[in-house]
């Protein structure tokens, strides 16, 4: 009952939002302004369909998911050892702060020109976008979580003979996880924006960010809509599923 | 005899705010087999420094132990129990207990670990909370589970800072009896940081009262009853009123708490 | 240890994004793998050179002043232009860039639109008296003062654009092409035929070319504010420039004109409509980047007037983009550049190029703007040639060939 209320309170807004949309389309008349739902549901519930003579709604979706998993993926194997490690040795985080002081404010679209140099136009830079996006919240919340790790555990290791090693492996790691897994749950995030902004540029020739920006140039605003709309429900459920595996693994976090 | 540990003149030097501070000072004493002594001092006197130098996590600056010239414990075998929050809170009791035996220096095998593991379950009383989580028990639990997974190692000294001070007076007592059950079973020797005399008087063989900073031995005292003491017998009061006479006097006033 | 649930994740990742891309798609079914095929990418006008110098790709198709760019540059060599695309130099005389109003704003301000068309035209008239003149306004409001450097080179704008300006014919009355490939998309009616038939307005270009003759233009009303998009990277609007920067000769001429508000930029951003010292409107320009982008402006009534390619006005006009050509601005001015060292000199050696890299499963990489006439030139050419188009990156299995449903 009280989870019937929930879902009852988080579904009023947007539905509010689709009526007022409804009401204020039909009042303005313009379909380039503000497309009434009569023309953004047809395009959603025929995902299947091939759109402008390109891939459909449906297979869209399935190329910037593959796009931002790759890239995401790849900038989670390289951010959280780089974490762990600078967040373990200050010596290797003297090495690497600076540069990531340096680099982490520039918006990873700003790679963009760079990334068609050096990794081709297409999936390679695409994938470097996403990569750059995900990494640093990646990095951060590692060597957040491995700051996070309370003395006392480590006491606890050593004073139970524990190695450097074990200690790193049995009490680093497992300690730093819940944050590990923030920056995941940020970092696909983030990454997700970065994809979506990147295949709006010239270069590719599908995705959920292609598809909006080809509508935008075709004037189909109701595609554009239906394309936000599955951008955001892939960004719900995977945030979703990020907090379940919170809720799941990480229970412990602040309890004990 | 039966000594296990004997310190020497041992002292640390800290170095605080751009000065030194001499934390410990010349501090010498003897730890036999099957004993329970209590560590006691006004607050921030080096109780902990002392525990943690002979642990291994702290060394001294000078002194000798054992017959060394001795600044690292590395080679003692003890295990320290901390006052709270020192369970891995990601790993299931049983887990937590098994813990310091699936380190690399204690070659056990899974099957030794699991056996180990049930016996100090048991003795801790904790069997049907093996696959629980730590935030899953109460603060007295936890304190057990702490207790046993120092235990599982087998150490010769069990170091205990202040294990019991955060847990509500009824808990408390329930673990001062299980450490004297365990002592009853064990042949651990029992080395107790505690600031409550109460408690030094009911656990303890011998009492070490230190002075104030930089601490030094002040006296040694020897409790005679035997165990369990009777907690209201007037004898037994009048040990804790001296005891803690004895800590306040190193200070001037009486030490609250 | 709870810590083993992480390679878990991973693995489970890894084999939905297999199971992903095995899931047969209809289109799939359809598709048959008998024909040559070229690999299109969409790209902007001015990465091109850049993508063909990193041999990214192995030809581009797009507007002046970048085919001349390149071909000056040494980047590549032009090997087709306008009419020698099939079938049938459909293309030759077809308008490339048009003049597009909103038919809101046209039927609220007749003579206004008329104006703007008459001194259109007149910039065209204007070109032809004093070429030389229009190259270097044309030069300095694409490039700026600063010589051009792309992919290593260093060019004058000035030699680019008398270059580019041999390969463009301005004019007013260039056919306006038939888009094969249009239907209707996902969510919108299709009145195709309808919608274009209305969507070409003469008779604001009748009009225009009697205030040219020396008809008065009568104008009610307040002076008003006019939003004009157009596209700056592009020199085939150069009837505009020169229009604007030559202000004085044609309101000396015909009594009115685009006066720049700041008469020394090479670039203005606004102007003043005058007809006979009266500012009538005051002019916002608007750069955008693609033509697309700017219809899409008309339609959301936040652009009045546009100067851009004919294909993305015809494509949204046949959508429903309540706006109308008034006129053509040029023929002419798209090119197929290759590599100097491509085995091909024109478009029927660059057809058996693709068809032999085709069958080495090795297919020739073409970049072109996306939705501009050069992206139709070639649909229709390689429909009419007989070669299917495959989009860049795409897994082959989501190509869908030649048309556009």
């Amino acid at each position: 009952m009280k989870r019937l209320h929930k879902i009852k309170r988080g579904i009023a807004l947007p539905v509010t939002i689709v009526i007022i949309w409804e009401i204020l389309s039909l009042n303005i008349g313009n379909s380039f302004i503000l497309p009434g739902w009569e023309l953004i549901v047809p395009v959603l519930i025929h995902p299947m369909d091939s759109l402008f003579g390109g891939a459909s709604l449906f297979e869209n979706g399935v190329i910037s998911l593959e796009r931002v998993l790759i890239g995401f993926l790849l900038a989670t194997v390289i951010a959280v050892p780089l974490g762990l490690l600078s967040g373990w040795s200050e010596r290797v985080d003297e090495y690497f702060n600076p540069l990531i002081q340096i680099l982490r404010p520039v918006p990873p679209i700003a790679w963009m020109p760079l990334a068609i140099a050096w990794f081709k136009i297409g999936f390679g830079s695409l994938i470097f976008i996403i990569f750059i996006g995900s990494f640093f919240p990646v990095l951060i919340s590692t060597v957040e979580g491995v700051h996070n790790v309370r003395i006392r555990w480590l006491e606890v290791a050593e004073s139970l003979g524990a190695t450097t090693k074990e200690k790193f492996v049995t009490v680093i790691i497992p300690g730093a996880l819940p944050f590990i897994w923030t920056g995941f749950r940020l970092a696909f995030g983030v990454g997700w924006m970065c994809l979506v902004a990147a295949e709006m540029l010239p270069g590719t020739s599908a995705g959920l960010g292609y598809l909006i920006m080809y509508a935008y140039n075709l004037g189909q605003i109701q595609v554009i809509v239906a394309g936000m709309i599955v951008i955001g429900i892939i960004g719900i459920v995977s945030d979703y599923l990020f907090r379940c595996g919170q809720t799941r693994f990480f229970d412990w976090q602040g309890k004990e | 005899m039966n000594n296990i540990l004997e310190i020497n003149n041992i002292s640390k030097i800290f170095a605080e705010n751009n000065s030194l501070c001499k934390a410990i000072d010349n501090v010498s004493l003897t730890l036999t087999k099957k004993e329970i002594v209590c560590l006691m001092g006004p607050s921030g006197c080096g109780k902990s420094t002392v525990l943690r130098i002979i642990s291994g996590l702290d060394t001294a600056d000078s002194g000798i132990i054992n017959g060394d010239e001795w600044i690292s414990a590395d080679s003692l075998h003890t295990a320290m129990v901390f006052q709270e929050h020192s369970l891995f809170p990601w790993l299931s009791v049983a887990e937590n207990i098994g813990y310091g035996l699936r380190m690399k220096t204690r070659f056990s095998s899974e099957q030794q670990v699991n056996q180990k593991v049930s016996q100090l379950l048991a003795l801790v009383r904790m069997e049907e909370f093996a696959n629980a989580l730590p935030h899953q028990l109460s603060g007295g639990m936890k304190q057990r589970v702490a207790v046993a997974r120092a235990l599982a190692v087998e150490p010769d000294i069990l170091l205990m800072d202040e294990p019991f001070s955060a847990l509500d007076p009824f808990s408390r007592r329930e673990l001062q009896d299980e450490v004297l059950n365990i002592r009853y079973h064990l042949d651990t020797t029992f080395f107790i940081v505690t600031h409550n005399p109460e408690e030094a008087v009911y656990l303890a063989n011998r009492v070490i009262i230190l002075t104030k900073r930089p601490a030094t031995v002040l006296k040694e005292v020897t409790i005679p009853f035997s165990y369990p003491r009777n907690m209201v017998d007037p004898e037994v009061l009048d040990l804790i009123q001296e005891v803690t006479e004895m800590i306040t006097s190193g200070r001037g006033k009486a030490e609250v708490n | 240890m709870k810590a083993r649930f992480i390679p878990i994740i991973c693995g489970i990742l890894l084999l939905f994004l297999l199971i992903l891309s095995a899931v047969p798609v209809s289109h799939e079914l359809v598709r048959s793998q008998t024909k040559p095929s070229v690999t299109l990418v969409y790209a902007s006008s001015g990465m091109m050179p850049q993508l063909l110098d990193t041999s990214q790709v192995d030809a581009f198709i797009v507007w002046e002043s970048v085919i001349s760019t390149s071909k000056l540059g040494n980047i590549g060599k032009v090997i087709a232009r306008d009419p020698d695309f099939p079938p049938d130099h459909k293309w030759e005389d077809s308008a490339c860039n048009v003049l597009v109003m909103r038919n809101e704003f046209i039927n609220k301000n007749p003579e206004i639109a008329s104006l703007l068309s008459a001194i259109t035209i007149a910039g065209m008239r204007q070109i032809e008296k004093d070429p030389a003149r229009a190259i270097n306004i044309t030069a300095a409001w694409v490039y700026g003062s600063k010589p051009i450097h792309s992919a290593g080179i260093s060019l004058n704008p000035q030699d680019v654009e008398t270059e580019a300006f041999h390969h463009i014919i301005f004019t007013d009355s260039a056919s306006i092409p038939s888009i094969s490939r249009i239907t209707s998309p996902a969510g919108s009616s299709n009145h195709y035929d309808q919608n274009i038939s209305s969507g070409i307005n003469n008779s604001v270009r009748i009009y225009a070319n009697k205030l040219l003759n020396g008809s008065e233009p009568v104008i009610s009303g307040h002076p008003q504010e006019i939003k004009l998009g157009y596209l700056p990277s592009s020199d085939l609007y150069a009837p505009l420039y020169v229009a604007i920067l030559e202000y004085e000769t044609i309101c000396n001429t015909y009594g009115f004109c685009l006066a720049p508000e700041n008469g020394s930029s090479d670039r203005p951003s606004h102007g003043n409509l005058m007809v006979h010292n009266q500012t009538v409107a005051t002019v916002d320009l608007l750069p955008g980047s693609v033509g697309g982008g700017v219809m899409t402006g008309l339609g959301q009534n936040v652009i009045d007037v546009a100067y851009i390619g004919s294909v993305p006005v015809l494509l949204q006009i046949s959508m429903g983009n309540a706006a109308s050509i008034i006129q053509s601005i040029n023929t002419g001015g798209s090119g197929l550049v290759v590599n100097e060292t491509a085995p091909c000199t024109d478009w029927k050696s660059f057809i058996s190029w693709i068809k032999q890299r085709s069958t080495e499963g090795n297919p020739v990489i073409l970049a072109v703007p996306q939705s501009s006439i050069q992206e139709e030139m070639m649909r229709e050419a390689f429909d009419y040639e007989g070669i299917q188009i495959v989009l860049y990156g795409l897994p082959p299995r989501w190509n869908v060939n030649e048309t556009f449903t």
